[in-house]
């Protein structure tokens, strides 16, 4: 397959910046590869002149805001059908749906392409998930911690092996920084920025559980200064009240050593002011995302998240876990303990002197060559998760174009899943109620047991998008996709050495 | 509250089209749209549910 690519994650930005190092990723395997990208106006300015794209479709959500505030039904329509024709003219070999929310599956089906993978309201009205990354993609909220590869790693797996790349030994490393991103050019806010001689800081999140109090960014501010450092500090135009009550707690000292920049770039700008950096300090945010692509070293504080999945992505990137049992879910809205319990000298001395924070984890990024994926690494260079466990995952997920051809061993054949497995042949033979009956029964068993489970999670995900026109084809799909989950459970398991 | 703003027919068209999902019927071509536009504009991005609509 040769393209060209349809690539749709249209927000946020850091999920943007990351779709971004996937393509880059994809396209060091195929470098003729042609790649068009699907993303929301507020993200556009990392899309539109991006080297690594050939045409970017920006949604007019303002246009249609306007005609929908309006009352005007069918200009809406009229408008929204228009965009769709438009991007509908170019007939893709791929389109790739990274997109998590229901109407990137809507979208999704309304794509001219050859091969879609990602969420789709498929033909019979049904919304699936195409691709076995993807569908793993999808289950993480049931289990995060359970996760154990980065989420552009997750991107380009599925966009690789959809492209008919085979598995991901033949993806390699993308080395090139400068090709992430559009042409940065300098914020007049930060004219008088000298190029290599300050710290950036990036107090902001969305998410008020991965912020960093207030008082420990001036802290940390306070001690950067009197080593002499300047220091830049970058967020979104909304976070300037936060940058104004932290300016008014610095020292004069630190005050005459900062260049405010907080609402005064663009998402380009902010990463020009990082490309320019000693180093970037800041949660887990947009800004971690576009130092690393700009190829700066981050130093990023985690509260909720989980880096493993949404670190940064690159080498030599330093992590302060201050959490070690991720949320379960993406709720952020409440400030984090682990995070308030760093305190700004810790850090500091980290920062000045390269000391780590007692009682915190503490991972630096790398590349592990041994399953072509991102790894963290402790200061002994331990690798975490374990690699035989991504490596298992990737084994199994990266063969699923075909579903396996023998049965695998489970449990006990009275055991759950073995009755899991009876049952479904016997619905198979004979689709009557009572059998189907029974067959709702043991899986609602299973989902009683394997609750927070990725495999699992990513099993029932699969099953609820198989199509039910034709009741035997159906349960015909559904046990073979039972006995993949089963084979994937069985590999990862037994991989796990943990365990 | 933008939904509440929301044109009556593509109101109508969304309902309809979420109640033919539910019984896993195809929707039409208006529908799909209607039900695309709705969930494109009515709800918030995660950066507008923190900052406001954008």
């Amino acid at each position: 397959m040769t393209g060209p690519v349809l690539v749709i994650l249209p927000h946020n930005p850091g999920d943007v910046v990351m779709a971004l190092q996937a393509i880059r990723r994809v396209k060091a395997r195929h470098p003729g590869l042609e790649v068009d990208y699907l993303v929301g106006e507020e993200c556009r300015d990392l899309a539109l002149g991006n080297p690594l794209l050939r045409k970017v479709f920006v949604i007019p959500k303002r246009d249609l805001k306007a005609l929908w505030e309006g009352g005007d039904s069918e200009g809406v329509l009229a408008r929204l059908g228009a965009f769709l024709a438009e991007m509908a003219a170019t007939r893709y070999a791929l389109s790739a749906n990274l997109f998590q929310e229901r109407w990137g599956g809507l979208l999704q089906g309304m794509v001219n392409s050859d091969r879609k993978i990602g969420l789709e309201l498929a033909e019979a009205s049904r919304f699936q998930v195409r691709s076995r990354w993807l569908e793993h993609l999808f289950a993480i909220p049931a289990h995060r911690a359970g996760n154990c590869l980065h989420v552009v790693d997750i991107y380009a797996r599925a966009i690789s092996q959809a492209l008919g790349g085979g598995s991901e030994s033949s993806l390699r490393r993308a080395e090139n920084a400068a090709s992430l991103l559009p042409m940065l050019l300098r914020p007049n806010a930060c004219k008088n920025l000298a190029p290599e001689t300050y710290l950036a800081f990036h107090p902001g999140s969305a998410w008020a559980g991965k912020r960093w109090p207030e008082a420990h960014w001036a802290g940390l501010a306070d001690r950067c200064a009197a080593a002499g450092f300047t220091l830049a500090f970058t967020g979104a135009p909304e976070d300037r009240p936060m940058m104004d009550r932290i300016a008014a707690s610095l020292a004069p000292r630190t005050r005459a050593a900062l260049v405010d920049c907080v609402g005064r770039t663009s998402l380009p700008g902010a990463a020009w002011v990082y490309a320019h950096a000693r180093m970037l300090i800041s949660g887990d945010t947009v800004a971690m995302h576009l130092a690393a692509a700009a190829g700066i070293r981050t130093l990023s504080l985690f509260g909720a998240s989980n880096p493993v999945e949404t670190g940064p992505y690159g080498k030599g990137h330093v992590i302060i876990q201050t959490d070690a049992n991720p949320l379960p879910d993406l709720a952020f809205d409440s400030e984090h303990a682990g995070l308030r319990h760093l305190r700004a000298e810790e850090v500091a001395a980290y920062v000045l002197d390269g000391e780590p924070p007692p009682g915190f984890r503490m991972w630096e990024t790398g590349w592990d060559e041994s399953r072509k994926a991102q790894g963290l690494f402790d200061a002994q260079r331990l690798p975490y998760p374990h690699p035989a466990i991504a490596l298992a995952l990737a084994r199994v997920l990266d063969a699923q174009e075909a579903l396996p051809g023998s049965p695998v061993p489970v449990d006990r054949p009275d055991g759950l899943r073995g009755r899991l497995r009876t049952c479904l042949d016997k619905c198979i033979g004979q689709p009557l109620d009572e059998n189907l009956a029974v067959l709702t029964a043991i899986e609602k068993e299973l989902e009683e047991e394997t609750r927070a489970d990725l495999i699992w999670e990513a099993y029932r995900i699969a099953v609820n998008g198989l199509p039910w026109g034709d009741l035997r084809a159906h349960l015909i799909l559904r046990k073979a996709r039972l006995e993949s989950a089963l084979e994937e459970e069985a590999l990862t398991r037994h991989a796990d050495p943990i365990a | 509250m933008l939904v509440d703003m929301e044109p009556a027919d593509i109101a109508g068209l969304a309902r309809e089209a979420e109640a033919k999902l539910a019984k896993g019927m195809a929707l039409t071509e208006r529908e799909r749209l209607a039900l695309l536009a709705r969930l494109l504009i009515a709800q918030p991005t995660r950066q507008e549910r923190k900052y406001g609509q954008a």
